[in-house]
């Protein structure tokens, strides 16, 4: 769903981007700029009807947003990556909640990058350098849409492999930061915004946020992989243990129906491939 | 954990079939681990010093008994003007274990109330000779060591140093015999109990020199110019430094200039430091009078099995004996080049001690007055020879990735920890340091694994400045960030207040800054006389971690750009970190941002910066950081994990910051602390060769404690009796119990 920013059709927009686009980057395309984390039990992979969990992920006070050092950027290294891969298509919602009694504040991202595992992006695609001097993925923008200064490392076709920003969540009401202030020129405030720019990939966002937790409605969310990204958001606190829960609905039972249907056919097809192979 | 054992070659056939899938999915992306993956020390070269002991006329000639000489100096208390000898403070894995009066009452430049002692977090005093307890540690402390917010119990401007000389004015040598030197010695005005004067404390602590040789300088500050002047410390920088040529015309002076030779240039400073080993106004010269007709460790017994000193020794195996069998007269000319010590004039250009009697002094030769080259080389050899690469770490197999095989479970976790916590960005290469310039960039060629991966890459060349987003203090004394020159092996992490140190923002006797990255600024700027190291002049702005220039159209708040006036650098663009950076301010763009108040694209982040220690051995080094500060391991990784004491001036803030994980897992602090123990050499905990040693006899405090001291001091009524550490000759084959850690050789 088309919200709050449109998408630029110039991969050089990026307003602090330090070099001109024609020269290599300091390093050639590689992936593996972040490192993406295990979720509690191994699998990435979420069906509708099931969940996904970290319990306890230790979060730095503000590696989403607020540290002014970076001037208020994503910092990349210390924060939190996870991957995973919707089977079929559902509704679903990424919740992050500080632990009871935990000095931390949440802001999360969410990216896809369709049918491929994200590749982790490229170090200092670009040349990109933020207004705090920092190259990405050490600060990266990640409220923008792809294609904005602070994403290169990471979009298809020029870093990485990432399709789209989908959505980003702050839960921290003290935050609002403008286009002025960050290291890229990105904006950050509290709140649940929309950053998608087209409806390939989910039909809607929703969900609510409070300080302390963030709870993120993607409708309709296609099959295929999506990263987010959690970090703190108030550089005053001391950081704290919180918990990750991505859980796809179950498919409403005239899905239930349709899926059967499918299934009874895909028996058809193997028996005849089963067939074919004894002819 | 799908990571770590994905990690782990031996491990992975261990995960059930069911994984396998996920893995492949997951296993590029789990196996980079994030930046410098830290490498062995085996088989890893030490910087060549060329002309030393090669080329058609080398200075050593016989290197061996340059080794001898070497050895004997570093351990012989006579060198010192009142029984101190480098190894006073080297005696322990390289550094400094002693317990009693250590405490300087400020740190070396500032404090906060300059030669104050200040009192202990219970109320007391902690003057001079006071005893070291372990609840003293760590001198800054916190109400959660772990938090990143908490309230300061206690801070301290005071540093666990060591312990040196009384002082005193120097007067003259003895020739002959073993006697101390002739100085005129009074209660020091800050190291004194009533009337009574006690040994000063250097106000940094001791490092180890076990690895040095990497370093491309010495010294916390790095003052020891990787260049050895033949003189002094200094390097170039030193107008009147030289070497005294025997040649067929007479006697001539000429400069010395050997690269790779900081170890030389750091070992002539202590002796004529009247706070670590001489007599204020004794020249090397006189030391090399001192010396050189007396028997090498004439005071100290020397095992038959010594390493190096065995055959010289007048030990045998059934009975012990002081000294070494020759002179240091006759080690000196079996080593060296006789061009340096054959003439036998006196006097004239080679000038004579200063006259402070009635007697005339007689005038100095050519082996006095070269003294300083003999000495600072033939330890230098000595020390290059106290390499530790034989730890469990270094003998550990490696996998494809480099990472070590069949350490403990623990030990390994701690070393990703290691990584993930950003340690490995300074503590980077063989000897777990960015210090060690030439080594590790001759070794990134081959290992590239080692300096970072997409992760995370530190740049690592010949360069000896790099660039990075630091703290800076702004004109109305705010901290915020901007893009400041570093000094390669050079960091602040906020351990004290950088106006309570400011270690390598200091200049030298000359007024030149001691940083490579201040001359850069000049260089920029057009001023070429401002740079007095000749490594600056090859700096290479593309080989920067973050560039000081870039072609771009629009301003940037740290960089030059078109818009301020930029150039190309004059280099190549050869294997370039970053070719993006390959531009320099133009010299005007350049001048006018230093001259501005409010720039932030032409600053130096030195004031308060320090070299990175090595961790080798590290278990055995403590206490830990310049100002000796922390006692254990433990409270150093308490340190990283609340990211630091301070933000301050240079503090390296995106290396040194709060985190969450090591706070809230304690198995992650212990494992890191485990890694760090696989860095210890058993050569080293035993003391076998080559860290065995003769006996030494270390002034360890004094009569009495911190309330009253005993007077008495055969050197002087008014000097304090010193107590002494007595530590036994040890052969090659080392000794059975083993070297404690400063936490365990520490009263509760």
């Amino acid at each position: 769903m088309i919200s709050v920013a449109s998408k630029t059709s110039t991969q050089c927009r990026a307003l602090f981007v330090a070099a001109a686009c024609s020269l290599v980057a300091a390093n050639a395309h590689a992936a593996g700029a972040v490192s993406i984390q295990d979720w509690d039990g191994g699998s990435a992979t979420l069906a509708p009807g099931s969940s996904l969990h970290v319990l306890g992920a230790s979060g730095n006070n503000s590696s989403y947003t607020d540290n002014p050092r970076l001037n208020y950027s994503s910092w990349a290294h210390t924060g939190a990556w996870w991957n995973f891969q919707l089977s079929s298509s559902a509704t679903t919602t990424v919740s992050v909640t500080a632990q009871a009694g935990a000095d931390f504040l949440p802001g999360v991202t969410i990216w896809t990058s369709g049918s491929d595992v994200f590749d982790g992006g490229t170090t200092g695609f670009g040349g990109e350098t933020s207004t705090s001097g920092f190259g990405t993925p050490h600060s990266l923008n990640s409220t923008g849409v792809l294609g904005s200064a602070g994403t290169l490392w990471m979009q298809n076709g020029e870093g990485g492999n990432m399709l789209e920003t989908l959505a980003y969540g702050v839960g921290n009401s003290a935050i609002d930061y403008g286009s002025d202030e960050t290291g890229w020129g990105e904006s950050i405030s509290y709140g649940i915004h929309d950053v998608s720019v087209s409806d390939a990939f989910e039909s809607g966002i929703s969900g609510s946020a409070s300080d302390r937790s963030i709870d993120i409605i993607l409708t309709d969310l296609a099959a295929g992989w999506y990263t987010i990204y959690i970090g703190g958001t108030d550089h005053s606190s001391t950081g704290g243990l919180y918990d990750v829960e991505v859980s796809a609905v179950p498919i409403p039972a005239a899905g239930l129906l349709f899926v059967s249907a499918a299934m009874g056919l895909l028996g058809i097809s193997r028996r005849r491939d089963a067939n074919a192979a004894g002819a | 954990m799908i990571s770590r054992y994905a990690c782990r070659g031996e491990r992975t056939r261990l995960i059930p079939t069911l994984f396998a899938a996920v893995l492949s999915v997951w296993t590029p992306l789990s196996l980079a681990h994030f930046g410098p993956i830290p490498m062995s020390l085996k088989d890893v070269p030490i910087p060549p010093v060329p002309g030393l002991t090669d080329g058609p006329d080398p200075i050593v000639v016989d290197s061996d008994a340059a080794i001898v000489l070497g050895k004997a100096l570093f351990w012989d208390i006579n060198v010192g003007s009142d029984g101190m000898a480098c190894a006073s403070c080297h005696f322990h894995a390289g550094a400094d274990a002693r317990t009693k009066n250590q405490i300087a009452p400020s740190a070396m430049q500032g404090g906060d109330d300059d030669a104050e002692f200040d009192y202990l977090a219970d109320g007391g005093e902690r003057g001079t000779n006071y005893t070291l307890t372990r609840s003293d540690f760590p001198l800054h402390q916190t109400a959660d060591p772990l938090s990143p917010n908490t309230a300061i119990l206690s801070t301290s401007d005071d540093v666990v140093g060591s312990a040196g000389t009384f002082g005193g004015q120097f007067r003259d040598v003895h020739w002959f015999g073993t006697g101390d030197d002739d100085c005129v010695r009074v209660a020091d005005p800050v190291f004194h109990q009533g009337a009574v004067g006690t040994r000063r404390v250097e106000p940094r602590h001791t490092p180890t020199v076990i690895n040095a040789v990497f370093n491309h300088r010495n010294f916390w500050d790095g003052r020891a110019n990787n260049v050895f002047n033949g003189s002094s410390a200094w390097g170039e920088r030193d107008p009147d430094a030289g070497v005294w040529i025997d040649t067929p015309s007479g006697l001539q002076k000429q400069r010395l200039h050997l690269i790779n030779s900081s170890l030389a240039s750091q070992a002539v400073a202590p002796p004529l430091d009247a706070v670590e080993m001489g007599c204020e106004g004794r020249r090397f010269a006189d030391l090399g009078r001192k010396l050189m007709w007396r028997r090498p460790l004439a005071r100290q017994n020397v095992h038959w099995n010594d390493s190096i000193l065995g055959p010289y020794a007048r030990s045998t195996a059934d009975t012990i004996r002081p000294g070494l069998d020759t002179f240091y007269y006759n080690l000196v000319r079996k080593a060296f080049n006789e061009k340096y010590w054959s003439s036998t004039e006196r006097g004239g250009v080679l000038g004579a001690p200063v006259q402070r009697g009635r007697m005339r002094p007689l005038p100095y030769d050519q082996f006095e007055s070269n003294f300083a080259m003999f000495f600072g080389l033939a330890i230098q050899l000595y020390e290059s020879t106290l390499v530790s690469d034989d730890s469990p770490f270094d003998r550990a197999e490696r996998d494809s990735q480099g990472l070590p095989v069949g350490l403990a479970e623990e030990e390994f976790e701690g070393l990703q920890e290691f990584r993930v916590a950003h340690c490995s960005l300074c503590h980077i290469g063989p000897l777990m340091t960015s210090a060690a310039v030439a080594t590790n960039a001759e070794l990134v060629k081959d290992n590239p694994g080692a300096f970072g991966n997409q992760l995370f890459a530190i740049s690592t060349s010949e360069n000896v400045i790099t660039r990075r987003p630091v703290f800076h203090e702004a004109a109305d004394g705010t901290i915020e960030e901007a893009g400041a020159l570093l000094d390669t092996g050079f960091s602040s992490t906020g351990v004290i207040l950088s106006d309570w140190d400011i270690g390598l923002g200091g200049t030298d006797p000359y007024g030149n800054p001691l940083s490579f990255s201040e001359q850069y600024l000049q260089l920029l700027a057009g001023d070429t006389s401002k740079v007095v190291d000749e490594d600056v002049h090859w700096i290479r702005p593309c080989d920067f971690d973050l560039p000081i220039a870039v072609d771009m159209d629009r301003s940037h708040p740290l960089l030059f750009t078109r818009v301020d006036g930029i150039t190309q650098q004059e280099q190549d663009v050869d294997d370039c970190y970053n070719v993006a950076g390959a531009f320099v301010p133009t010299e005007s763009a350049a001048a006018a941002q230093l001259a501005d108040p409010a720039g932030k694209k032409m600053l130096s982040g030195v004031r308060g910066a320090f070299k990175i220690p090595t961790l080798r051995n590290v278990e055995l080094t403590g206490p830990y950081m310049h100002n000796g500060s922390m006692a254990t391991l433990e409270e150093v990784v308490e340190f990283y994990t609340r990211g630091g004491n301070f933000d301050t001036q240079s503090k390296d803030f995106g290396f040194v910051f709060s985190q969450a994980a090591l706070r809230f897992v304690p198995d992650k602090r212990a494992n890191m602390v485990a890694f760090m123990k696989t860095l210890t050499d058993d050569r080293v905990r035993y003391k076998r060769a080559p860290f065995d040693h003769p006996e030494l006899i270390v002034p360890h405090g004094h009569a009495g404690d911190h309330l009253s001291v005993a007077a008495g001091n055969p050197l002087s009524a008014d000097l304090a009796a010193d107590e002494f550490l007595i530590i036994p000759a040890v052969g090659a084959g080392g000794i059975d119990d083993p070297l404690q850690s400063f936490e365990d050789i520490l009263d509760p």
